[in-house]
């Protein structure tokens, strides 16, 4: 097993809605530079629990640690500080403005400038600039830098938000289901962003994800859940080839069609 | 292109403002008629702020124009009768009545903060009305117009002037407050404020600094609308008061720099030149403001924009949308979901 120390971790998070147990006593480590999946079928309590472990919603139970401190009640603006990076299913972006405007704001964030009224100096400017560079680059979108975001294919929107959510340079990366929706091409476009993540960046990475041929290309844990509950957790070689593994997908995709 | 076209713009506004003071008596219009479209286009401002780029459907806002009349007319009354500080009182006492309230709005978003809006907007004004000794109460305060320097007095024309310079200032603080990280940042918050906090930015926080912004726009229209008109009263704080900013905004544009003005400017030609044609005038507006919401949801002025049909945040009242934004805030989470 992976020595690396655990960086984020889970313990008894229960979060429901009205009467639904969304996530039902949750417990779930993360490593430091690992790449790690989050599968299941849909309603399964993915998102709930990126939502309860991102601070969109505070759970009702159980706690959440981030490298080491208790975040399980922090806003969820403040855990960005702590080196949380996320991203939604759809992409959650800033429509009306350009490329570049969208990364600026999380700049200036991580910069400590979002209150400034005045407009920055020539000296922050060209570090504003060199930053918002590297990240263009990094997913490769140099080209759409000036183009509102709203007239962007899904794929670039996509590329855009994993932009965003680098540019206040987080330590762990939380990706919803990063190539839903997308072709084939997009798809792997996101594929090598992902591994670059890791290999580039040395960042950690969570990820939700339908497609499996994602997982095994990348993962190197896997969690599964079903009804807010793990129900195998390990290396992608032995869960996917659970046979529980198969059934609870099934059984999920039986009970839609009936 | 763009920024050429809007420099075109504004030049051509900043000349139709310095020509009224002529234009104006040309067609048989009182130049007080121009300085009620500056101020009410400054009050609209304040909504702006709120509506036009963060996204909060701001229904208070007389209050705080209100507050800003009365302080201004108090302060001329009973200290030093000087125009220019009796303005800067009432600015201050408007961002403060902002200030104050603050508190209690910023976790609120969507309908729940327009109607505290509405609420906390109504309790000033039956301050205003109760408060007899200091205000006057129904029949409001009379104040003479204070002179500008040594005791030389202001006359209508002087007073548009005055109320233009005071108005030209504040455009060029909001066009260089909207440029700034601050202002960009604000209008992240008006257009996804999830992802805005999930960028690390404390949205509260911003919303209370818009309120402060917005109180002060709006103190200072109303400090200068009571020195205008000579008179301060309850009614100008009166939510139907508020509900006529936002028109203003709807009409002219939202997040516009200009749409304010361009929809205070038909308001106050509705209820002047219209009035003395028809009683009816308030249906013609109410008919127009109907047609922008429907058709044009970005103003008069939003006709060009390029994001053309996409209505702010705030008027798109997307279904289920509510929850989420309300959610993002971590506030009451619990209260939050069984709604969802």
């Amino acid at each position: 097993m992976s020595a690396a120390p655990v960086i984020l971790e889970a313990t008894g998070v229960r979060l429901a809605f009205g009467g639904v147990r969304a996530v039902d006593g949750v417990d779930l480590r993360v490593r430091e530079r690992e790449i790690a999946a989050l599968i299941g079928p849909n309603g399964a309590g993915k998102t709930s629990l990126f939502n309860a472990l991102t601070g969109f919603f505070y759970p009702d139970a159980g706690t959440v640690r981030f490298r080491g401190e208790d975040v399980t009640r922090m806003p969820n603006w403040q855990r960005i500080s702590r080196g949380i990076g996320r991203t939604f299913q759809s992409p959650s972006i800033f429509p009306e403005m350009s490329v570049a405007q969208n990364l600026t704001i999380g700049i200036q964030s991580s910069f400590r400038l979002s209150l400034s009224l005045r407009p920055p100096s020539a000296g922050r400017r060209r570090e504003l600039e060199a930053r918002l560079v590297e990240l263009l680059g990094f997913v490769k979108l140099e080209r759409l830098r000036d183009r509102q975001v709203a007239e962007l294919s899904h794929g670039d929107q996509r590329l855009v938000e994993i932009a965003m959510s680098l540019s206040t340079s987080p330590k762990l990366i939380m990706l919803d289901e990063p190539t839903a929706g997308l072709a084939e091409a997009d798809t792997s476009r996101i594929l090598s962003i992902v591994r670059d993540l890791h290999d580039r960046l040395g960042l950690t990475v969570l990820f939700v994800e339908h497609n499996m041929r994602f997982v095994a290309a990348l993962a190197q844990t896997v969690t599964m859940m079903d009804r807010g509950r793990v129900l195998l957790d390990g290396p992608p070689s032995v869960v996917l080839k659970d046979p529980r593994a198969r059934d609870a997908y099934l059984g999920a995709e039986e009970s839609v069609r009936a | 292109m763009r920024l050429r076209a809007n420099a075109v713009g504004t030049s051509l506004i900043a000349i139709v403002l310095l020509a009224l003071p002529w234009l104006l008596p040309a067609a048989k219009l009182n130049i007080s008629l121009g300085t009620t479209v500056l101020l009410f286009a400054l009050a609209a401002s304040s909504v702006n702020i709120l509506l036009g780029y963060t996204g909060l459907m701001a229904f208070g806002n007389a209050a705080f124009f209100g507050v800003g009349a009365y302080a201004s007319a108090l302060f001329a009354i009973h200290t030093v009768p000087s125009l220019l500080p009796a303005v800067a009182v009432g600015s201050i006492a408007g961002m403060l009545s902002a200030m104050l309230v603050g508190p209690f709005l910023i976790r609120r978003r969507g309908i729940y903060f327009s109607l505290l809006t509405i609420a906390f907007g109504q309790v000033y004004y039956f301050v205003a009305y109760r408060w007899n000794d200091m205000t006057g109460g129904e029949d409001g305060l009379t104040v003479q117009r204070p002179p500008l320097a040594a005791a030389k007095g202001v006359d209508d024309a002087q007073f548009y002037f005055f109320a233009l310079a005071i108005f030209a200032l504040f455009m060029v603080v909001l066009w260089y407050v909207l440029r700034s990280p601050f202002g960009l940042t604000l209008r992240a918050i008006g257009q996804n404020e999830v992802r805005a906090r999930y960028l690390g930015i404390d949205t509260n926080r911003f919303v209370y600094f818009a309120l402060t912004l917005s109180g002060l726009f709006a103190g200072t229209a109303g400090a200068l609308y009571s020195m205008s008109i000579n008179f301060a009263y309850p009614l100008l704080m009166d939510w139907h008061q508020s509900g006529d900013f936002v028109m203003m905004v709807v009409l002219g544009g939202t997040g516009t720099l200009w749409g304010p003005l361009v929809g205070a400017t038909i308001y106050a030609l509705g209820a002047n030149v219209l009035s003395s044609a028809t009683e009816a005038w308030q249906i013609a507006i109410g008919a127009l403001f109907v047609a922008c919401v429907l058709l044009f949801p970005r103003g008069l002025l939003g006709l060009g924009s390029r994001s053309g049909g996409a209505a702010p945040q705030s008027l798109a009242m997307e279904a289920g949308a509510e929850p989420v934004a309300l959610a993002a805030q971590g506030y009451e989470p619990v209260a939050q979901r069984d709604l969802g």
